[in-house]
């Protein structure tokens, strides 16, 4: 304990401070937090972020083939994994790029905390687009064809 | 102040779990500053840190089955903000990086804020709400009382609780007593290190 707080008008400070502190946290960040109880009742296998080239440049994926052929700068690589599929994602630069493994169709969303999704297909590569590329954050619903729902941990473009 | 209190976090967490949707935002409410302050503190921008908050949500919605002692969560959502923040700041060098990088590069060599002790400070004042929320009811109105802006003279105190004006006094070092006492307020130091090395991390 902070040893000022043995002072009764220090302590009594210090709970004001603290109480206003919560009192400045703005509604839109209270509203994201309750939002995010939504996804707990979606039954979907979670995804998570096994690879981020953002965070981990050095120790790349090697077993997969990359997407798209980098030219020039360093592409943005991330792969989720569930325990039967991997979502492998690659941002260009017009777009997010994406691959069901093992290859199949499916439907995808894309949705943000708040706010609409925006969905697509997989063709039966499994690959997807998303054009141009998505700001903000993210997560990937897939529902394929056979096999449970995948969902991806939260990510960032 | 909105602050509600009653429910210990015990029974909050389990009745969140079952699916009791105004228990989870009762956790909200208590824990946002937290995350939002720590997330400002690290030296975010509100953009920025809206999105740490988003994202330190979505992981303890993903968690909640997990955790098996409520008590931990504080710790656990100190170290899962942290690691988001980073996890932000890094990628918000990214973005520069790949679209002005010498700007980038400047920043590089100009970070110079320590996010520890404001992470520290943080943590404090949410121990000392955690405490406040669950102060018998008649403590809470004494110390908000006492805490308005501009201060009242005890006699009004005194009238609004209906109690003695010479009671009051005394009633205000018990109440501040209780408040010390209270575990997250008493083993803060110690709760605090806990806290760091033992939080879960998902990602």
């Amino acid at each position: 304990m902070d040893d000022r707080w043995q002072d009764d008008e220090q302590l009594l400070a210090a709970l004001g401070e603290a109480l206003r502190e919560a009192e400045a946290v703005p509604a839109s960040v209270i509203a994201f937090g309750e939002a995010a109880y939504d996804w707990l009742t979606i039954d979907a296998e979670l995804a998570m972020l096994m690879y981020d080239s953002a965070v981990d440049p050095a120790s790349g994926p090697t077993a997969e083939p990359a997407l798209v052929r980098a030219e020039a700068a360093p592409v943005r690589a991330l792969r989720f994994q569930a325990q039967a599929a991997a979502i492998v994602l690659e941002v260009t630069d017009d777009a997010l790029v994406g691959q069901i493994l093992p290859p199949q169709p499916a439907d995808i969303s894309l949705t943000g905390a708040v706010g609409p999704g925006v969905d697509i297909e997989a063709d039966d590569l499994g690959y997807f687009v998303f054009r141009p590329v998505p700001r903000g954050s993210f997560r990937l619903r897939c529902r394929v064809r056979s096999g449970p729902e995948l969902l991806t941990s939260w990510f960032q473009l | 102040m909105h602050l509600r209190g009653d429910d210990p976090l015990e029974t909050l967490v389990e009745r969140a779990r079952r699916g009791d949707r105004a228990a989870w935002n009762e956790i909200v409410k208590r824990f946002a500053p937290l995350v939002w302050s720590i997330s400002l503190r690290m030296g975010l921008a509100r953009p920025d840190a809206e999105d740490v908050c988003q994202g330190v949500w979505m992981r303890l919605v993903e968690q909640l089955d997990k955790i098996r002692q409520p008590a931990a969560l504080p710790g656990w959502l100190v170290t899962t903000t942290r690691h988001e923040c980073e996890r932000v700041m890094r990628q918000a060098r990214q973005r520069k990086l790949v679209e002005h990088r010498a700007i980038w590069e400047q920043e590089l060599t100009t970070i110079d804020f320590d996010p520890g002790k404001g992470v520290l400070a943080a943590e404090q004042q949410q121990a000392l709400r955690m405490a406040f929320v669950e102060l018998p009811p008649a403590c809470r109105r004494l110390l908000l009382l006492l805490l308005h802006d501009p201060p009242l003279p005890y006699a009004e105190i005194g009238e609004k609780m209906g109690r003695p004006v010479g009671s009051i006094g005394p009633s205000r070092a018990r109440c501040l007593d209780k408040l010390r006492r209270h575990p997250a307020v008493h083993g803060l130091i110690g709760a605090t290190e806990q806290g760091a090395g033992q939080g879960a991390d998902d990602g």
